[in-house]
């Protein structure tokens, strides 16, 4: 079943043309992997879902409906966005953070969800007093994942979430994403860490200046030459 | 007598406070010094006075606060439509809304000073007798009034910012309106509300300050700008410092009157203010300076 469906999605940035005629299915219960190098378009995709940026021509349908045109009310719908680069709210604690997590549900089965959270992130709830802008950086993508999932969203769009961090974060980062796909909710997960997305996508885009390039299932284009070269790091 | 002081100096730290708040409010959010709102302070007292100079028997004070308070909210809206919202929109600069707030604030009084004379009306007296007395100390029953409805006021104000959903999504807002949307928060609407506290405040503050000091069309800027000074001590944005600062500012002002006469206070209080700038320029509750990358 198809989740999000983006058809022919124009995007511009003034007269610079970001995405030009990008098509694709996000299909239910499955990590989908956008990936390419910088200025590709990854991060513009996942904005233009979100209605951060406006795009130009195409459509964004959420099952066979169109997605609003305000970026709040597109929460409302289940699909929430990790921003790149985390921004967590410093200043306020890590449990305030998760609170707005859940800002758009109406129930309430809040505590439960939040205890939930630090089930699955325990430093979390070890440090849920803490000003969340004293995390490290792993720590802060934690929160910016778990405040995402604090919405229960359908789709989970992920935004370079290994960006800046260690090595051995970044596989704990990997693992999570998998975690929530096997709770069952749908991932859409952009990325320049190309071998590690393509090992744990279900199904993948590569996207080389505002269009796709080419496209399948996660295992195929890691085996794929060309892929290897341009973007695993592979000698022919 | 410095007991009598210092209650007269709470009594006015009280007025400040409302009015600094009505400032911090705005800045933390928006991060610009809204001056417009001495203008509609005055415009606000105005509206207060006539309102309860229609009637032939004045009704109850609180009914006037509360139909100013109303009109604070539609005025602060209205200006908020007419100068602001384009400024958003085209995500302009900060200097822009400081240059339009102030000129609002001009504006408002020039409107004012064509029609009524700098010389103050007065409200029709509340109380019979002016003082009450516990020993010898004598206090004023409208600055008692004042302080338990600012007290109310600040209070409730600070529960709604602090400990509710809606003051989670204002807080969230001020840090970043951007990544708000992205928690299903409607920034706009927030913004919104914040124009609709801050008018509110007005509103109060005109009745108020015109009770106190007669009404007149530069009322609120002579005031605004006590207000702006325990913001800027209390620390740009953060409430809690603003209240603190503008009772510290009272106080002092009192003391200072008593010491050395009122004609050296308004130089004390700049002093104040520069000298807060020079050793702890974050204010009062150093949150200002904690921004983080």
């Amino acid at each position: 079943m198809t989740l999000l469906q983006i058809k022919d999605l124009y995007v511009s940035y003034g007269y610079i043309d970001a995405i030009c005629g990008v098509s694709m299915d996000i299909e239910e219960n499955r990590i989908t992997a956008i990936i390419g190098s910088n200025g590709a378009g990854k991060t513009t995709i996942i904005n233009a879902i979100s209605a951060i940026v406006r795009h130009k021509s195409g459509h964004i349908l959420l099952g066979s409906a169109e997605l609003p045109s305000s970026s709040n009310q597109i929460v409302r719908k289940g699909v929430v966005q990790v921003p790149e680069g985390r921004k967590i709210f410093a200043g306020l604690s890590v449990e305030e953070n998760l609170r707005l997590g859940a800002y758009s549900r109406h129930d309430k089965d809040i505590s439960s969800s939040l205890e939930a959270q630090y089930c699955l992130f325990p430093i979390l709830g070890q440090r849920r007093a803490q000003d969340a802008g004293t995390l490290s950086g792993g720590e802060q993508q934690m929160l910016a994942i778990s405040r995402a999932l604090m919405a229960r969203p359908k789709l989970l769009m992920l935004d370079e979430p290994s960006l800046g961090l260690a090595p051995i974060i970044v596989n704990d980062v990997f693992r999570i994403i998998q975690a929530i796909k096997e709770q069952g909710t749908t991932v859409l997960l952009v990325e320049q860490n190309a071998n590690k997305s393509l090992a744990i996508c279900d199904y993948a885009y590569v996207l080389e200046n505002g269009s796709v390039i080419k496209h399948g299932k996660g295992s195929e284009l890691l085996a794929d030459p060309d892929i290897s070269c341009a973007y695993l790091g592979r000698r022919r | 007598m410095w007991l009598q002081l210092s209650i007269n100096g709470i009594c006015l730290g009280a007025v400040y406070a409302l009015i600094a708040v009505g400032f911090a409010i705005v800045f933390s959010v928006l991060k610009f010094s809204n001056f417009a709102h001495g203008g509609m302070i005055s415009a606000c007292a105005f509206m207060g006075y006539f309102f309860q100079a229609s009637f032939k028997k004045a009704p109850p004070i609180w009914v006037t606060i509360l139909f100013t308070a109303f009109c604070g909210v539609l005025f602060a809206l209205f200006l908020d439509q007419i100068a602001y919202r384009s400024i958003r929109r085209n995500k302009s600069p900060n200097i822009y809304y400081f240059l339009a707030s102030l000129t609002i604030s001009i504006i408002i009084t020039s409107i004012l000073n064509v029609f009524f004379s700098k010389n103050p009306l007065a409200y029709p007296p509340l109380f019979e007798t002016t003082t009450f007395s516990i020993g010898a100390l004598k206090i004023s029953k409208m600055d008692t009034m004042i302080l338990i409805i600012s007290a109310a006021l600040l209070a409730a104000l600070l529960l709604l910012i602090n400990k509710t959903k809606i003051g989670l999504a204002i807080r969230a807002v001020a840090i970043s309106p951007e990544t708000s949307k992205l928690m299903g928060i409607n920034s706009s609407m927030i913004l919104i509300m914040i124009f609709s506290i801050a008018g509110f405040l007005s509103g109060v503050s005109g009745v108020l300050l015109g009770c106190k000091y007669g009404v007149y069309p530069d009322l609120g800027q002579t005031m605004m700008v006590k207000g702006f000074i325990a913001s800027v001590i209390g620390g740009l944005g953060s409430l809690g410092g603003a209240i603190a600062a503008a009772f510290l500012l009272g106080l002092l002002e009192m003391f200072w009157t008593y010491v050395f006469g009122s004609l050296s206070t308004p130089v004390m209080t700049f002093v104040v203010m520069l000298l807060f700038l020079f050793i702890r320029p974050q204010g009062i509750s150093g949150k200002f300076a904690k921004e983080k990358v």
